[in-house]
């Protein structure tokens, strides 16, 4: 693979871009919704909070069938054709990634004092503005947020298999490409990615951890 | 001369889970002078001075701002609360550094930068500050960051300032740098100021006017000296007496 297997290479690349499209959407869509749960009291956030909580360990499975019947040909999006295509794998990864967002995004906007809501208020913030400063107090954990959602989505493999349908040179990624080696008992391959998507899981980490570090 | 009030309450009530934190206070702030409100612990002092700095609306009653019912206009109250400096107990500052936190009030009311920049300049080097521009907040001692709190307030220059308990983590000589701050704002910029606080020798060193509260009434209130000197009411020589012997 370090020899430089460009199929291997493309592998790896179309592995980040559909997990980082994901993720990039996830943070779009689940952190605006985790702001508005947590700026917005309203009654049954906390239901909410329950229902966010409990996506957060959707089975991969489940997302990818849920996805696939949208997307299949008798399905309410059929008609877009995306079945089988990297934008369905997209897909799939943003509906994994973004409860985890939206939910540590929740989490870590409520962990903000609310003295730093009040101060803001207090030297003549409107509510907008007092809304920012809260978002801007609680900005490392919510780079936290998304990164966990990298991490989610990076390693997996039953959803993207479902609707990507593990497709070479199109929509095989790291982790379809392991499933698929490893059942051709090529090893030395399946090995090798995994090596990468373990270092990739210990650069997300070590970044987290980074950023962490950053909030002392 | 009379002075103009600039700052008034007119029977303020306000309840809390069914127990009334402050009871029918009437109350008025002199233009340029210095209040001390002084109480027990649950006096409603703190109560009292959210509803004077517009950061809560009373349950009951009036404040009035430069003649101006604010309690009528609530929640449209941004402009009249910007005209307002209120200071924490303890300080709380944003995590970033000094000059974001100095310069947040005015880009709050949306001054452009190349205005904000030399106001934020001069208040740090005012307060002594300058050297901590860049440290980040979170790194400061308990006095700087008090001391930071109110170059925070005073950079966009409030007409009154509001100050709950601000020396009541600090050691006496923050204490005393926080006093002689507290004064030169007074002295030089004629800002009125509302102090609460615990500290007896605080409200002689500093005010003018003094406010005794407990149990949410305005017991008392006067000259600072004469109702040091020469308390009236029961609860206010209790009180005095158990801060004498303490």
């Amino acid at each position: 693979m370090i020899g430089g297997d460009a199929e291997i290479y493309a592998i790896i690349g179309r592995s980040l871009l559909v997990s980082g499209t994901a993720v990039a959407l996830a943070a779009v869509l689940g952190g605006s919704l985790g702001i508005w749960i947590a700026l917005t009291p309203c009654r049954g956030r906390r239901l909410i909070i329950n229902i966010l909580n409990t996506m957060m360990g959707l089975p991969p499975v489940v997302v990818g069938l849920v996805v696939y019947l949208l997307l299949s040909r008798s399905g309410p999006l059929g008609a877009l054709r995306l079945l089988f295509t990297p934008s369905a794998m997209i897909l799939a990864q943003t509906v994994l990634a973004a409860p985890i967002v939206a939910a540590l995004t929740v989490s870590a906007l409520l962990s903000v004092d609310p003295k730093i809501r009040d101060k803001a208020i207090s030297l003549g913030a409107n509510e907008r503005q007092a809304a920012w400063i809260v978002v801007r107090e609680a900005r490392f954990a919510l780079m936290a947020a998304v990164i966990a959602g990298f991490g989610r989505v990076n390693a997996e493999v039953g959803a993207v298999m479902m609707v990507g349908g593990n497709i070479a040179g199109y929509t095989r990624v790291m982790t379809t490409t392991i499933v698929l080696v490893t059942s051709q008992g090529r090893f030395e391959l399946a090995i090798a990615l995994g090596v990468v998507l373990i270092t990739l899981a210990f650069l997300i980490n070590l970044l987290l951890q980074i950023l962490q570090g950053g909030r002392g | 001369m009379a002075r103009p009030i600039v700052l008034s309450a007119q029977e303020v009530s306000h309840w809390r889970n069914g127990v009334r934190l402050v009871d029918r206070v009437d109350c008025r702030f002199e233009a340029g002078r210095v209040y001390a409100i002084v109480g027990p612990n649950g006096a409603g002092k703190t109560t009292l001075l959210r509803f004077l700095g517009l950061l809560e609306k009373p349950d009951q009653g009036q404040i009035f701002l430069n003649g101006v019912d604010t309690t009528a206009r609530w929640p449209d109250c941004l402009a009249l609360r910007r005209q307002i400096g209120f200071i924490h107990q303890h300080p709380v500052l944003f995590r970033t550094s000094v000059w974001e936190n100095v310069r947040a009030g005015l880009r709050f009311r949306g001054q452009p930068r190349s205005l904000i920049d030399p106001q934020v300049q001069a208040m740090l080097s005012a307060f002594g500050l300058a050297h901590l521009a860049r440290r980040a907040s979170d790194s400061l001692s308990g006095g700087e960051a008090q001391k930071v709190s109110l170059a925070q307030v005073m950079v966009f220059a409030p007409s009154i300032l509001l100050l709950d308990e601000p020396t009541a983590s600090l050691d006496p000589r923050n204490t005393l740098e926080i006093e002689e701050l507290i004064r030169v704002i007074n002295q030089q910029h004629g800002i009125t100021i509302v102090l609460v606080t615990h500290d007896l020798g605080q409200a002689e060193r500093l005010s003018d006017e003094l406010i005794f509260m407990c149990q949410g009434q305005i017991v008392e209130s006067g000259s600072t000296r004469t109702v040091l000197d020469n308390p009236q009411e029961p609860r206010t020589q209790s009180f005095l007496c158990r801060q004498l012997v303490l």
